[in-house]
C-alpha cells in the first residue's frame, strides 16, 4: 500500500509540475519574450511592448501607432446614451400631449395624424427617431423653415416628452410583418436586397428587426409624398443628418421611379390589427 | 515489435508520446519563428472608443474617413462598419508600401477580410480594430463584411483598390479617394 | 439495463428528432446559397433557419445524446442502477421544455441571432430562457454522473473506475466548467438586455465570456466519440484496448486543455492583445496531444483485433478486421475524416494561417467535417451499438446501418471539401444570398452546387438513420440481444494512480490554468469598462 501511496504522490507531483511549467513557458514567451524581441525592431522599450502585448496600451509591438490630427465635424450632434434611451421610455406623456396640442397639432394633425401630406404623420413613430429629428432641427443639422423655429423653442425635457407621447400613438402602421410583393424587383429592394448595387433590403432596418441605428424611423403608413421628398433630399445630399451617410448612400443608388414606388409601398403598408407601434 | 507484456506497452506508448511532443515542439517552433523573424501577430490593438459617440469623434468623423497620408507619413485608411454599409464603400491604397487599416463600428459586431490577402479582423463596437499590412498585387479587391450583423449582412460589401505606388497621389490634405480616379 | 433504459431512450429521441429537422433546414440553406432559386428564400427566413439549425445541431443533438449515452454507460460500466432517476426525469423534462420554448421563439422570427448569439443584437427573452433550461437540465445530469462514480468508488475502494465511466465523468466535469462562461454571459448581460433592464451592453466582455464556452463545448461533444473509440471499437473488433492508462491520460488532458484556449476563437478580435492570444494558442497546441495519443492507442488496439483474426504483415491486420460491424466501420471512417478535420484545426490554431480563413467558408467546412463528420458518425455507431440493449431487439441485418454510415461519410466529404476550397478563395460566411452576377463570385457557383449535392446525401443518410432506429422499435421481440459490454484492456488493470481515478487534482489545475489564461482578459474588462454598445432588439 505504501508503494501505491508513493506512486500516487509521484503522479501528482509530476502532473502538477508539468502542467504548471508548460503554463509558465507559454506565459513567458507570449507576454514577455516575443513582445520584447519584436519591440526592439520598432525601437520600443520592453515595458511598452509588454503593455501592448497584455492589452493595456493600444498598438502591436513591432509597429508604431498611427496618429490622427482630424477635427470632428459631425452631421448630427445627437449622441445616444443609456440615460437618454431610458428617459425616452419613461418620458412624461401627459406633458407631451399638452405641449403637442399647443405646438404640433396645427400642422401635424390631431394626435399626430396629419391630413396635409407635406407634414409627416407622427403618431406611433419611434421615440428615438422623433427625439433625433427634433434635436437635429435645434442644432441645424437638419433645416426646415418652420420646424427649425419650433424645435428651437423647446428644451430637452420637452423634446423627450413629445417623443414619448407621439411614440405611444396607436394609429400609425406598426412594425408589422413584411407584405409579400408581386413585383420581383420591388421585392428585392424591400425584402431581399440587391447586392450588385450595394442596396440592403429596406426592411432589414425598417422592418422591425435588429438592423439599423436606434433612430431608424417607422415608414409604414407614412404619407408617400413625404417619403418621396425625403428620399430625394437624401439622394441630392441636401438632407444630411443621417449619421455616416447611410440614407444618402442608399437613396443616391435608387432611380427616381424606384423612389416613387417605394414611397407608395410603405404608405400602403397595413398595420397588423391591434398591434401598437413600437416606441423605444 | 509485439507488445507482450505491460512493460512493452508502456515503452511503446512512451515512445509515441515523446514523438508527439516532438510534433508539438515543431508547431511551436514554427509559430515562434513567424513571430520573432517576420512579426506575424494576430490583430493586437486594444484601443477603446465609444460606439455611441463615434460620429462625434475626431478620428472617425465622416469627413476623415477613407485613405489619408498623415503628418507622420503613415498611410492610414479609416473605415466605419455600420449596418449595412462600409463608409466609405471604396478605399484606395498603394501596393508595396506599409499601410494601416483602422475600423470602428457604431452599432453591432461586423468583420472584414480583404479577398486574396491575409487582412482579416473583427470590428467590435467599443474598440478600434487595426491591421498593418503591405499589399503585393494591384487591382480591385473585394472586402465583404464576414460576420453576421443583421438581415442586410449579405449586401455589405466594400472595395479596396490597390494601385501601383507611383499612381498613388494624395491631394493637398493627404487624402486619396476612389472618385479621383 | 433497466432503470435508466427509458430515460436514455427519451433523451436520444429528442436529440435525433432535432437532428432530423435540422438536417432538412441545412439542405434548404445550401440550396438558398447556391445559384439555383430556392423557395421561400428571404434573408429573414435564411437567418431564422441558420439559428434553428445551429441550435438544434450544436445544443440539442449533442446535449441530449450525451445525457442519454451517459445513463447507458453509468448503468452498464458500473453494473448498478443510476442514482436519482427521478432527478433524471426532471432534468429531461426541463431541458425538453427549454428546447420547445426556444424553438417557438426561433420559428416565430424573434430569435434570429444565430446559435452564437451576437450581442448587441438581442432576441426574445424566451430564446435565452429556453437555452438556460437546457443547460440547467444538463447540470442535473452532471451531478448524477458524479454521484454515480462516487457511490461506486465507495463500494469498491481502491479499484479503478471503469474507463468508460471515468471518461463520462471527466466529460461531466468538463461540462460544468464549460458552461460557466455562457451562463455568466446570459445571466449578467444578455437576459437583462432581453428583458429591457439595460439599454447598453459591453460587447467585448460578452464575446470573451462566450469564448470560454465555445471551444470547450466542442470537446464536450467529442469525448463520447472517443469513449466509443476506447471502450466500444476494440470490443466490436473482437480485440482488446492497447492501454487503459493512456486512455485515462487522454481524457484528463482533454479536461485540462480544452478550457483555457477559448481565446483562439477571438484571434481576430480587437478586445484582446497578442500576449494572451499567444498564451492560449500555446495551450491549444497542447490540446492536440490527447488526439495524437488516441490515434495511436486505438490503432494499436485494432491491430490486436486484426492479428487475433489472422492478419499478417504490416497492413494485413487492417484487412482482417470485421468491417461488416457498424462500430468498426464507423471507427475507420471517423479516423479518415479526423485527418482532414484535425488538420484543418491545426491550421485554424496557427493565427498566421487563421488570418487567411477566419469567417470564411473554411471555418464552416471545418466544423461540419470534424463535428458533423468525425464525431456525429460515432454518435450513429454508438446508437446502433446500444439500441438492441435499449429496445430488447436485434437488428435484422447490419447492411442498412453500414450503408447509412457510408452515405454520411461520402456526403460529408463531398459537402465539405469544396467548402474548404471556397473558403480559401475568400467566400465569406453567413450570407443569405450571393451575387452570382459578379464574375468573381460566379466562379464559386459550381462548387457550391457540388456541396449542395453532398448535403442532399447527408439528408438522405440522416433520414435513413432515424428509420434504422425506428425499425428496431417496430420489430417483434425475438431472440434477446447480447448484453452491452465494454472493451477490456490488453493487460488487466488492478490499480491506477489516484490522479487517473478521480478529478481533484485536475479541477485544481483547471482553476489555475483558467485564472492564468482568462483572469486578466475578463478581469481587465470588468475593471476598465469598455464603452458599451446600444442594444438592438428584435421586433423593434
Amino acid at each position: 500500500m505504501d508503494a501505491q501511496a508513493r506512486n500516487n504522490r509521484r503522479w501528482i507531483v509530476a502532473s502538477s509540475v508539468t502542467v504548471l511549467a508548460l503554463l509558465g513557458i507559454g506565459a513567458l514567451l507570449g507576454l514577455l519574450i516575443v513582445p520584447a524581441v519584436q519591440g526592439r525592431e520598432a525601437g520600443l522599450d520592453p515595458w511598452t511592448a509588454f503593455c501592448r502585448a497584455v492589452g493595456v496600451k493600444p498598438g502591436v509591438a513591432p509597429v508604431a501607432q498611427p496618429i490622427s490630427d482630424a477635427v470632428a465635424a459631425p452631421v448630427s450632434e445627437v449622441a445616444w446614451s443609456s440615460e437618454v434611451l431610458t428617459a425616452l421610455v419613461h418620458g412624461d406623456r401627459n406633458a407631451g400631449q399638452a405641449l403637442a396640442k399647443e405646438r404640433c397639432t396645427a400642422c401635424h394633425g390631431e394626435r399626430g395624424l396629419s391630413t396635409d401630406t407635406q407634414y409627416p404623420r407622427l403618431s406611433g413613430q419611434s421615440a428615438a427617431a422623433l427625439y433625433k429629428q427634433l434635436r437635429d432641427y435645434q442644432t441645424g443639422a437638419r433645416a426646415h423653415p418652420m420646424m427649425t423655429a419650433v424645435a428651437q423653442g423647446l428644451d430637452e425635457t420637452q423634446v423627450r416628452n413629445l417623443a414619448a407621447y407621439f411614440a405611444h400613438g396607436n394609429s400609425f402602421a406598426s412594425l408589422g410583418h413584411p407584405q409579400p410583393l408581386q413585383d420581383y424587383e420591388m421585392d428585392r429592394l424591400v425584402n431581399r436586397g440587391v447586392p450588385d448595387r450595394g442596396i440592403p433590403p429596406c426592411n432589414a432596418c425598417h422592418g422591425g428587426g435588429v438592423g439599423g441605428p436606434i433612430e431608424t424611423p417607422t415608414l409604414g403608413g407614412q404619407h408617400r409624398e413625404y417619403l418621396q421628398r425625403q428620399l430625394q433630399l437624401y439622394a441630392s445630399g441636401e438632407r444630411r443628418n443621417d449619421v455616416f451617410g447611410r440614407m444618402r448612400n442608399i437613396a443616391s443608388r435608387l432611380t427616381p421611379g424606384e423612389i416613387k414606388e417605394l414611397a407608395a409601398y410603405y404608405e400602403g403598408w397595413q398595420p397588423v390589427e391591434g398591434e401598437l407601434a413600437a416606441g423605444r | 515489435m509485439a507488445a507482450r507484456t505491460e512493460q512493452d506497452v508502456v515503452r511503446i506508448e512512451t515512445r509515441w508520446a515523446l514523438a508527439m511532443c516532438g510534433v508539438v515542439l515543431v508547431i511551436l517552433a514554427a509559430i515562434l519563428y513567424a513571430s520573432l523573424r517576420i512579426h506575424v501577430n494576430p490583430p493586437s490593438n486594444v484601443e477603446l472608443i465609444d460606439p455611441k459617440t463615434l460620429h462625434l469623434s475626431d478620428e472617425f468623423t465622416e469627413a476623415n474617413l477613407g485613405t489619408r497620408v498623415g503628418p507622420d507619413g503613415a498611410i492610414v485608411a479609416r473605415i466605419v462598419a455600420t449596418q449595412f454599409e462600409f463608409v466609405p464603400r471604396c478605399v484606395v491604397l498603394p501596393a508595396g508600401r506599409r499601410v494601416t487599416l483602422r475600423f470602428a463600428s457604431p452599432d453591432v459586431i461586423h468583420g472584414i477580410l480583404v479577398s486574396g490577402t491575409n487582412v482579416n479582423t473583427m470590428v467590435v463596437p467599443g474598440y478600434v480594430s487595426q491591421v498593418h499590412t503591405e499589399f503585393q498585387k494591384t487591382g480591385d479587391l473585394l472586402m465583404p463584411c464576414h460576420e453576421y450583423c443583421g438581415l442586410g449582412h449579405s449586401q455589405m460589401l466594400a472595395t479596396v483598390r490597390v494601385v501601383p505606388a507611383d499612381r498613388f497621389k494624395p491631394d493637398a490634405d493627404g487624402r486619396v479617394s476612389c472618385e479621383q480616379r | 439495463m433497466n432503470s435508466a433504459r427509458r430515460l436514455a431512450l427519451a433523451n436520444f429521441w429528442v436529440a435525433f428528432a432535432a437532428f432530423g429537422i435540422a438536417a432538412v433546414l441545412g439542405v434548404w440553406q445550401m440550396w438558398a446559397r447556391s445559384p439555383w432559386q430556392a423557395p421561400l428564400h428571404t434573408p429573414s427566413n435564411y437567418f431564422l433557419s441558420v439559428t434553428a439549425h445551429g441550435v438544434s445541431m450544436a445544443y440539442v443533438l449533442s446535449t441530449f445524446f450525451i445525457m442519454g449515452f451517459g445513463y447507458v454507460v453509468a448503468e452498464t460500466a458500473l453494473k448498478r442502477p443510476v442514482p436519482g432517476i427521478r432527478w433524471g426525469w426532471i432534468a429531461f423534462w426541463m431541458a425538453t421544455a427549454g428546447v420547445l420554448i426556444a424553438d417557438l421563439a426561433i420559428f416565430s422570427g424573434n430569435a434570429s441571432v444565430l446559435y452564437t448569439f451576437y450581442p448587441p443584437m438581442t432576441a426574445s427573452v424566451w430564446f435565452y430562457i429556453g437555452l438556460v433550461l437546457v443547460v440547467a437540465g444538463s447540470w442535473i445530469w452532471c451531478v448524477q454522473m458524479l454521484v454515480a462514480m462516487a457511490q461506486w468508488k465507495r463500494a469498491n475502494p481502491g479499484q479503478p473506475v471503469p474507463l468508460a465511466m471515468f471518461a463520462t465523468v471527466a466529460n461531466a466535469v468538463l461540462w460544468l466548467w464549460t458552461t460557466v462562461g455562457v451562463a455568466a454571459e446570459l445571466l449578467f448581460q444578455i437576459i437583462p438586455m432581453a428583458l429591457g433592464l439595460v439599454e447598453t451592453i459591453d460587447v467585448g466582455l460578452s464575446r470573451t465570456l462566450f469564448s470560454w464556452t465555445l471551444h470547450a463545448i466542442v470537446y464536450f461533444w467529442l469525448i463520447p466519440a472517443y469513449i466509443a473509440f476506447y471502450t466500444m471499437a476494440p470490443q466490436a473488433a473482437g480485440g482488446r484496448l492497447f492501454s487503459d492508462t493512456m486512455g485515462r491520460l487522454s481524457f484528463v488532458l482533454f479536461l485540462i486543455y480544452s478550457l483555457p484556449v477559448g481565446l483562439h476563437h477571438l484571434f481576430m478580435d480587437p478586445e484582446h492583445a497578442a500576449g494572451f492570444k499567444f498564451l492560449q494558442s500555446f495551450l491549444t497546441i497542447l490540446v492536440t496531444v490527447p488526439t495524437l495519443l488516441t490515434v495511436f492507442t486505438i490503432s494499436a488496439s485494432m491491430e490486436i483485433a486484426g492479428r487475433m483474426r489472422g492478419g499478417k504483415g504490416w497492413f494485413g491486420w487492417i484487412r482482417a478486421l470485421p468491417w461488416e460491424r457498424p462500430m468498426v466501420l464507423a471507427t475507420g471512417l471517423s479516423f479518415f475524416m479526423l485527418w482532414f478535420g484535425g488538420g484543418g484545426g491545426l491550421i485554424n490554431m496557427s493565427y498566421g494561417m487563421n488570418a487567411m480563413v477566419h469567417n470564411t467558408s473554411w471555418v464552416t467546412a471545418h466544423f461540419h467535417l470534424i463535428y458533423g463528420g468525425t464525431v456525429v458518425l460515432m454518435y450513429f455507431a454508438i446508437a446502433y451499438e446500444v439500441w438492441p440493449a435499449l429496445t430488447g431487439r436485434r437488428f435484422a441485418s447490419n447492411k442498412p446501418l453500414r450503408q447509412q454510415l457510408w452515405w454520411w461519410t461520402i456526403g460529408m466529404m463531398v459537402m465539405t471539401l469544396p467548402w474548404h476550397y471556397l473558403g480559401l478563395e475568400g467566400q465569406w460566411r453567413r450570407v443569405a444570398q450571393f451575387d452570382y452576377s459578379d464574375p468573381h463570385i460566379a466562379e464559386w457557383g459550381p462548387w457550391v452546387l457540388v456541396s449542395l449535392a453532398g448535403g442532399v446525401l447527408l439528408l438522405l443518410s440522416a433520414l435513413r438513420f432515424i428509420v434504422n432506429l425506428l425499425s428496431l422499435h417496430w420489430r417483434a421481440p425475438g431472440e434477446a440481444p447480447p448484453p452491452l459490454e465494454f472493451a477490456r484492456p490488453a493487460h488487466e488493470v488492478t490499480q491506477v494512480p489516484a490522479v487517473l481515478n478521480g478529478f481533484s487534482l485536475w479541477n485544481l489545475l483547471v482553476l489555475i490554468l483558467m485564472a492564468a489564461a482568462y483572469g486578466f482578459p475578463i478581469g481587465h474588462a470588468l475593471v476598465e469598462r469598455a464603452p458599451a454598445a446600444i442594444v438592438h432588439r428584435m421586433g423593434g
